[in-house]
């Protein structure tokens, strides 16, 4: 039987073996449904969705590409990608210097470390719902915290909120509330690093910022690309303080692009629209992470070889 | 076999209690998928049983000021229909309503009952999915809710020749304004015969924000929506039929006028008003005792005096008048009727039940002395609605209420929603720079008429 098997090209499944499938299959299977049912139907079906036109009352009624067509002609789908990637742009860097410089100082044996680190962390855990209404607070033109710290050094209080140009600003200095995430990363990496290469640097004549530069930074690269894209994919997916502190406003100036598919979705009820917006951010942000990941070849150190 | 072996034989292996959870997990999975309704068994014939038990989902408008009417109603309505429980879901406001309304449709949940603003269930008529209740209406003559010639209740419930909305109130706003700042400012109360010009100069004698109080004469509500009054008020509208319309027509030289008052020159040129920064975080407002006057609707009594906050010692006593008269000598107010609608189900008739007893004399009752809201019928409104606000309240011109609903008209119904205009066109291209002082009536409104026109094209685009 086993040269039957061997002319024929085929291995036969033994019992034993088929046992094994069976039995990981059905360990996985919760996963495996809801993935399927929650995540990966949809993401199909918003396939299909792109091809018609659906207001949620009546059937879908099939326009070819007509959805697709009016995307690339749509104003308002470069306002929000401009926009998106204006505050991905600028805010992404900042939160990583932060978040790498709270690490750095977080890493020293200083008193009361621990508590520092669980005050940065905690943001992370309040709803950005909650946070949206805080920071509206925060941003008051005239009671506002912001303002009233800025008069300290004589600077005139500003319309946070209510200026096209100073919104975007706003909500980019806002995002760096929620740098604990990334500092936590980095901790954990700056703990792993080996104290014999930092001494090797040392004796060979390095400085803090030699052994910051030569030393740490290398090791820590794999860590600053990881939380670079994580953080790059959040900035784009950046909704909810848009919707609450300034729905879009004012004149636009904070219409991401999640706020837009939100808007045609489920506000004008256009969902074959909605859902080529949606897989045209899919494919921005997929392409972006690529092109990332074949960048990261050129400044990322991985110690167990390329 | 030891002992041993045969112990280890009963006993059950790790594999197989993992396999058991495993399986035990998905099938609790599967269970938990609805099963679907067994098939309506109404016509294979005979009638169902008198005291059948019939369970009535009502997807409820979720202000403040309704939740506890509609439990009231619900109950009340139960003590006399035992057999009938009425099941509340309070489901939000304004967009979010709407969203999760259409939502549930699609879903394929559909209540038996849904709240509506008059000028939002068009779309659901249009697509098929309301039940048309002008058989019920004649027969159970309830025609009170809809007097004949009062043209923003007729738009607001009735489309192409059907009967949709069963109104639970008359919509109608009105000026508010609180008599403690006229009193100390030693300025007259203003009078139903009120012209714009009067209107401006006591907003200008009552504002005064020189000092750390600052008080405005009016609080400019800085919206499309609302501003639609001081737009109709001028003689001319922003549209060529107020019912799918096809043309905007917001650049007729009366709109920009009064556009450039009621949405720039109100806070900046005259300073009777406060900005949309100073009114951020809910400060400077008519409630907070620092504005005189307000365009307002009834729901907003209770923010302003009621027995709670009598007995709190937080009252603004206050009372309302018509809006001032300006070029348009019918003094159009902008009205509209608010209420239910019955989708179609295979409990339309218990449905009808239900909404028949909210918006009939007893129902109606419950739900004005509860939120304060215009009652839907001229009756109720003088004999009964006058004298409760009146109690309540402290309103003693409920007569211009009344007064402005005979002479209103509705904002704009449509296949382009009053939200879609506002959020994709007149917020962010006219009234947010507006507002902001950073361009003129002028100059926003080619682009503002721009806008809407394309919206309204692409819109009859699709009809075909």
């Amino acid at each position: 039987m086993a040269a039957t098997a061997a002319v024929s090209g085929k291995r036969r499944v033994s019992k034993r073996q088929l046992r094994d499938w069976i039995a990981g299959y059905l360990f996985a299977s919760p996963f495996i449904i809801g993935f399927s049912v929650f995540i990966a139907f949809p993401m199909f079906y918003s396939v299909y969705l792109i091809f018609v036109e659906w207001d949620l009352l009546r059937p879908p009624v099939f326009v070819g590409f007509a959805n697709l067509a009016q995307m690339f002609k749509d104003p308002k789908v470069n306002l929000s990608l401009y926009n998106s990637a204006f505050y991905t742009i600028f805010a992404v860097p900042i939160q990583l210097t932060i978040s790498f410089t709270l690490a750095l100082a977080l890493t020293q044996k200083i008193r009361f470390r621990d508590f520092y680190r669980a005050g940065f962390y905690m943001p992370i855990i309040v709803p950005l719902v909650a946070s949206a209404v805080v920071w509206q607070r925060v941003l008051h033109p005239e009671f506002g915290i912001l303002n009233e710290a800025l008069g300290w050094f004589g600077i005139e209080p500003r319309m946070w909120l209510f200026e096209p140009r100073l919104t975007k600003p706003a909500f980019i200095f806002m995002s760096f509330w929620m740098i604990g995430r990334q500092m936590v990363i980095f901790i954990a990496g700056l703990g792993s690093i080996p104290e014999s290469l930092k001494e090797a640097a040392s004796l060979d004549g390095a400085g803090t910022f030699g052994r910051l530069r030569y030393v740490i930074l290398p090791l820590m690269t794999p860590l600053i690309f990881y939380n670079m894209v994580i953080a790059i994919i959040n900035s784009f997916q950046s909704f909810v303080p848009a919707m609450i502190m300034t729905e879009g406003g004012p004149q636009d100036a904070t219409l991401f692009v999640v706020l837009n598919i939100y808007r045609n979705a489920f506000q004008y009820f256009n969902m074959g629209y909605a859902s080529a917006l949606a897989w045209e951010l899919f494919v921005i942000v997929v392409g972006f992470t690529l092109f990332q990941f074949y960048l990261s070849r050129r400044w990322v150190y991985y110690e167990e070889g390329e | 076999m030891t002992d041993a072996q045969r112990s280890r034989k009963r006993q059950v292996s790790r594999r197989s209690f993992l396999q058991g959870i495993g399986i035990g997990s998905t099938t609790l999975l599967l269970a938990a998928c609805p099963a679907p309704a067994p098939a309506d068994s109404g016509g294979t014939g005979g009638s169902a049983p008198a005291a059948e038990d019939i369970e009535l989902d009502f997807f409820a408008w979720g202000d403040a000021s309704d939740i506890p009417a509609w439990e009231a109603l619900g109950n009340a309505y139960t003590e006399l229909n035992p057999n009938v429980t009425i099941k509340p879901s309070i489901s939000g406001t304004g967009v979010d309503y709407y969203t999760k309304l259409q939502t549930t449709f699609a879903g394929g949940v559909v209540p038996e009952v849904a709240s509506f603003q008059g000028w939002e269930w068009q779309p659901f008529s249009d697509a098929g999915l309301l039940a048309p209740i002008d058989a019920y209406v004649e027969r159970d003559n309830f025609t009170g809710p809809y007097p004949e010639g009062v043209d923003s209740i007729e738009f607001s419930t009735r489309r192409d020749g059907s009967r949709y909305l069963i109104p639970l109130q008359s919509g109608v706003m009105v000026m508010f304004y609180a008599k403690n700042v006229f009193d100390e400012a030693g300025v007259a109360y203003p009078t139903d015969d009120w012209t714009f010009e009067d209107f401006v100069s006591i907003a200008e004698q009552l504002t005064s924000t020189d000092g750390d109080s600052k008080m405005y004469g009016y609080q400019a509500n800085g919206s499309y929506a609302r501003d639609i009054h001081w737009i109709r008020a001028t003689g001319v509208q922003e549209f060529d039929e107020l019912v799918d319309p096809r043309t905007a027509m917001y650049d007729q030289p009366e709109i920009i006028e009064i556009l450039q008052f009621v949405a720039q020159d109100f806070m900046y040129g005259l300073g009777i008003s406060p900005t949309p920064a100073d009114l951020e975080g809910g400060t400077n407002t008519i409630d907070t005792g620092n504005a005189a006057m307000k365009y307002e609707g009834p729901w907003f009594f209770p923010r302003l005096n009621s027995p709670e906050l009598r007995e709190e010692g937080k009252e603004i006593e206050f009372d309302v008048v018509l809006m001032p008269q300006m070029a348009d000598e019918s003094r159009p107010h902008r009205g509209w009727a608010e209420g239910v609608c019955v989708p179609k189900s295979d409990l339309v008739d218990a449905a009808w039940g239900f909404v028949h007893y909210m918006g009939g004399e007893e129902g109606q009752k419950t739900y004005s002395t509860i939120t304060g809201r215009i009652p839907n019928t001229a009756s109720l409104v003088e004999n009964f609605w006058g004298p409760t606000i009146e109690e309540r309240f402290g309103v003693s011109n409920a007569a211009a209420f009344s007064n402005a609903f005979l002479r209103s008209e509705v904002d704009v119904i449509g296949g382009v929603s009053r939200g879609q205009i506002w959020s994709e066109v007149a917020k962010p291209v006219a009234w947010d720079p507006m507002l902001a002082n950073s361009a003129t009536a002028a100059d926003v409104v080619p682009a503002l008429n721009e806008g809407v026109q394309a919206l309204l094209d692409a819109h009859w685009a699709r009809q075909g």
